[in-house]
């Protein structure tokens, strides 16, 4: 359980940053066979902020929760 | 968010009971439902090794039960974010006791939206295509894009609020329980820095999760919508969706509620107040179906076209007009009955307008994709359809896991927020200042109020 925190904060991060890498492998695609270039620009700039979001949700929300949770003392109820 | 544990722990002690212990009636209910899954587990196998041809599929109706469900799933996951979200931004205070079962009803059943896609393809292995060499230009795509979006935000927006709520479990636990809750609750000790980032989260995704579910919806629309199918092509088909996807997920709420309050004799927190508010929004969200739908039909009697005029002639008046009007009688005429008479506006009679409604708006998605599909706009042959038993077993299945997947929620999470409740408890003052400061003009001072209501 040492290192169990993490794994909730860095799987969500890792998901949006899968999801981030797909939206620009299909601007890539759309670019390459210059093909639906209008419409994946369109989705791509609608999806990829708000992945965005959800990354800076596991890394500044669930990471910092985690990581005051593990720092000696502090108040709260134990 | 945290109080004088061991007076507040024994009032909120039923909260506590279903986490930290099973009864056997939580396995006599969860048997039928395992049973009923596997049935349709087997049908799907079924399904897979024989392909397609084992459902009622055929052409011209290419989409059946497993697309019908699809809409209506996705429907129904409205019931939570959404309405959670605006409650919350609203600072409602009787939403506290309502929001988790209203979010965990979106995350559950948004699976088995997508779920029913997976089912439609008579190759899901095929599905992996979309994510190696799909093209934006379908609206197909982007429904997978829109519901990836919004499952992942709706997972987040019930977990940021679960985590006070889990630590508190975490801190009755013992044995397997303690190792699990401790894991999840990510050390959640209530410091301020804690409760800072948490209250930040939760503001921002209930701002971005309103946005997010309406868009899902219109999304879903759009499969329809964007094709020169006769009574598909309307302009007002994303409006029309959200609000039967709203109208259904608040029917879905009211029946779970109703359930876990029964089983879990949560009576002091699911009180008449909530369901009473809920069936006002319900008998709201009611008539603004009936004007959408009466827009809907309107408009394609009115312009006259031959193609819309044969769908729409077989909808009210022709094959399919039983359905037609059973349509209108679960969705517009009993629910309307029942909730705007304030004497039949009870716990039991929002449950039965809710029941009514959850079926009125099945047959509401099956209207509007089978008709079309057997009267189509090109010169093909009229057809009909008519599930197999193999697509009832896996629609059963389906319906039977999405219940079985929700009792284990309840068994394993709190269903009511507890953190929420006691702040709601402690907030008392808070809320009556909150509440001054709405009125205009010189206001008479506060008096404290006790959780009973007792000044």
């Amino acid at each position: 359980m040492e290192r169990a925190w993490k794994a909730i904060p860095l799987s969500v991060a890792a998901f949006a940053l899968a999801f981030i890498g797909w939206m620009i492998r299909m601007l890539q695609l759309a670019w390459i066979r210059n093909d639906s270039w209008g419409f994946t620009v369109t989705v791509a700039s609608v999806v990829i902020p708000v992945f965005l979001v959800y990354l800076w949700l596991a890394l500044y929300v669930l990471w910092g929760i985690a990581r005051e949770g593990r720092e000696p003392g502090g108040e709260g109820q134990p | 968010m945290a109080g004088p544990v061991h007076t507040q722990d024994s009032e909120d002690a039923v909260l506590f009971a279903p986490v930290l212990g099973t009864t056997r009636r939580f396995w006599l209910g969860a048997t039928p439902l395992l049973a009923m899954t596997l049935w349709g587990m087997y049908a799907y196998t079924l399904q897979l090794r024989y392909g397609l041809g084992v459902t009622g599929l055929n052409r011209p109706v290419a989409w059946g039960i497993y697309i019908i469900n699809f809409v209506f799933f996705i429907g129904i996951s409205h019931a939570g974010t959404l309405i959670s979200a605006i409650l919350r931004l609203c600072k409602a205070e009787w939403r506290r006791p309502i929001t988790r079962a209203a979010e965990a009803i979106t995350v559950l059943v948004l699976f088995f939206g997508l779920g029913s896609i997976i089912m439609d393809l008579g190759r899901p292995d095929r599905l992996f295509y979309v994510l190696q060499y799909g093209r934006l230009q379908s609206p197909l795509l982007w429904d997978v894009t829109s519901i990836t979006t919004y499952l992942t935000g709706s997972a987040l927006y019930l977990y940021l609020p679960l985590i006070p709520d889990l630590a508190l479990v975490r801190d009755r636990a013992t044995g397997w329980r303690r190792t699990l809750y401790t894991f999840l609750a990510l050390g959640w000790r209530g410091t301020t820095g804690q409760r800072r980032r948490l209250e930040r989260g939760i503001a921002v995704m209930a701002v971005m999760v309103i946005p997010i579910a309406v868009s899902v919806h219109t999304v879903v629309s759009w499969v329809f919508s964007m094709t020169l199918q006769p009574m598909w092509k309307s302009t007002i088909f994303g409006p029309y969706f959200v609000t039967g996807a709203i109208f259904s997920g608040i029917a879905a709420l009211i029946i779970s509620m109703a359930a876990v309050r029964r089983a879990y004799h949560l009576e002091n927190y699911l009180k008449p107040v909530h369901f009473n508010s809920l069936s006002l929004l319900l008998l709201a969200m009611s008539l603004l179906w009936f004007y959408f739908t009466f827009a809907e039909h309107l408009t394609a009697y009115y312009g006259g076209e031959l193609a819309e005029a044969i769908v729409l002639f077989a909808k009210v008046a022709g094959r399919w007009a039983p359905a037609f009007w059973a349509m209108a009688v679960l969705n517009f005429v009993i629910p309307v009955a029942i909730l705007a008479n304030g004497r039949t506006r009870t716990v039991a009679g929002s449950v039965v307008a809710s029941a009514s409604v959850v079926v009125g708006m099945w047959l509401e998605r099956y209207l509007i994709v089978v008709p079309t599909l057997a009267n189509p706009r090109l010169p093909y042959e009229r057809g009909f359809y008519a599930p197999s038993w193999v697509e009832v077993s896996i629609t059963a299945g389906a319906v039977s896991f999405f219940v079985l997947l929700y009792m284990v929620f309840t068994k394993l999470f709190p269903i009511i927020s507890i953190w929420e409740v006691r702040e709601g408890r402690e907030g008392l003052v808070e809320a009556q200042e909150r509440m001054v400061s709405y009125l205009p003009g010189p206001v008479a001072p506060v008096t404290p109020v006790t959780p009973t209501g007792r000044r």
